[in-house]
């Protein structure tokens, strides 16, 4: 790919390219508006640099399908040694292949049916560590990248074994420049939610799955042998996935009704997540297919369009059926499977939310509505 | 620095489960029980702020909380692996295998 340079690149102020866009004439008009579209990726890419410092050699924006896989070799100095580059044969490590083969699978799923050019949707590399420190027993996205470790063996395996793990990592990095939901309490809950739906979806692209015959598992064969469960998480059936004599049973609820108020795990977002992804299941099963298709679309589109970073479980109902709307059309039998499935967990998905306001004016209004200061809703 | 009791905990991650044990010292065998004075010796874990660091969490790290029970006050320590002290990395392997340990013999 190219990188074209045109001229009024980084010379003409996005207050000006706005104007010439909306009242131009047609070729300056298509002009401003992809410099527009340009500057914006840029802008995406400098807040992130600007976020994370040293991340610079990191982000080598070369389009399409770029992979690299380190390895940390027991230590904790990220990134690591090169283990395997884009287009390398298979390794004879397996979590290398493992890493590597997970990551390509989520840039397919992203680009061949959302057209997304990588995390930031201008070909950022993805870069993946693995053997992250001795006997680890997380997987985790840096800001920058993918990190893996190998689990202790007796309660986790390694975490590059289920695939949707890497689609879980690789959507923590889309989120990241998109609605950039704040990882904590009920936004940070959707944040956990968004990797596991997309997680789920890249293992069923892969296999080329429908919803019906997709296990909706999320980290399955992660448990090590001696442990009672079949993975961590169930998005067709929260709660269901371990339940253990050492590491006790799996937590999440599927209904608001059983929402766990806590501030362990930043306000329970591992916890929580079980909600909306138990939502999910029900709109892609209800409307049935293969699930990227049509669910995931709608989902797709809401996180990267509509979601923001306070965005609660009710604003995700309201945007999703929205969002639903636009895609398929209002009343369709899409949008209708999305208000079934915020239905199911307790949830009613109405066209009237946009986007909520900050909670500080949403208090101060309903101050300003008790003490009779402002009109009852 | 007296150290009777340490209450450890490991939250989030990946997987979400929560690790937590509460750890009588005196009962440890003598080479754990040294390490684990060595360690909180070394970093000087009774002058560490309460949250070291206030960056901001990152998505999947595993979040600690470590409290040292002495005979007059309790000293505590909480974050984001990121965010808390290098030095205090080798302090959370032992204390977590311990507590698995623990939560094996408990079951």
């Amino acid at each position: 790919m190219h990188n074209h340079r045109h001229p009024i690149h980084c010379i003409v102020p996005p207050h000006v390219l706005e104007q010439i866009a909306t009242k131009g004439s047609d070729t300056q008009k298509s002009l401003a508006i992809d410099t527009l579209k340009a500057s914006e990726r840029m802008r995406g890419q400098r807040r992130a640099l600007a976020d994370f410092s040293g991340a610079v050699s990191r982000f080598a924006a070369v389009g399409g399908k770029e992979r690299i896989i380190y390895d940390a070799k027991n230590g904790s100095t990220l990134p690591g040694t090169v283990v395997r580059n884009e287009g390398d044969p298979d390794s004879s490590d397996v979590t290398v292949n493992e890493a590597y083969e997970g990551s390509g699978a989520t840039y397919d799923l992203y680009k061949n049916i959302y057209g997304r050019d990588s995390i930031d949707n201008n070909g950022m590399r993805l870069d993946s560590t693995v053997h992250y420190k001795k006997g680890y027993d997380n997987a985790f996205w840096d800001g920058q990248q993918m990190v893996y470790g190998d689990g202790d063996g007796e309660l986790f395996n390694r975490f590059t074994i289920a695939i949707d793990v890497m689609g879980h990592e690789l959507t923590h990095g889309v989120t990241q420049f998109e609605a950039k939901l704040v990882y904590s309490f009920q936004p940070g809950a959707l944040n956990e939610s968004m990797s596991d739906v997309f997680g789920s979806l890249v293992k069923q692209y892969s296999l080329n799955q429908t919803a019906d015959a997709a296990d909706w598992l999320i980290g399955q064969g992660l448990l090590a042998s001696g442990v009672n469960g079949v993975a961590l998480r169930s998005m067709k059936e929260p709660g269901t996935a371990y339940d253990d004599p050492v590491l006790g049973k799996d937590p999440q609820p599927g209904h608001m009704n059983d929402y766990v108020n806590t501030i362990s795990d930043n306000g329970g977002v591992h916890i929580n997540s079980g909600i909306p992804n138990h939502a999910f299941y029900v709109v892609a099963t209800t409307i049935g297919g293969k699930a990227w298709e049509k669910a995931g679309q709608i989902w797709y589109v809401t996180l990267r369009d509509k979601l923001t970073s306070n965005s609660n479980f009710q604003d995700c109902a309201n945007l999703t059926y929205q969002a639903a709307a636009e895609l398929f059309g209002d009343g369709s039998l899409e949008q209708q499977a999305v208000k079934t499935g915020w239905a199911e967990v307790g949830i009613d998905a109405t066209t009237g939310g946009t986007t909520t306001p900050p909670s500080g004016n949403g208090c101060l209004s309903s101050l300003l509505r008790a003490i009779g200061a402002a009109p009852a809703k | 620095m007296y150290v009777k009791k340490i209450h450890f905990e490991r939250t989030g991650g990946f997987a979400g489960i929560r690790l937590a044990a509460e750890i009588e010292v005196n009962e440890l065998p003598d080479d754990q029980k040294h390490e684990i004075l060595e360690l909180l010796d070394e970093m000087d874990f009774d002058e560490l702020p309460e949250k070291p660091g206030n960056k901001m969490p990152i998505p999947d790290e595993f979040f600690y909380s470590v409290t040292v029970e002495s005979d007059s006050r309790e000293y505590k320590v909480s974050g984001g692996e990121s965010s808390l002290p290098q030095d205090m990395a080798p302090l959370l392997d032992i204390l977590g295998s311990i507590t698995k340990q623990k939560m094996r013999e408990r079951k």
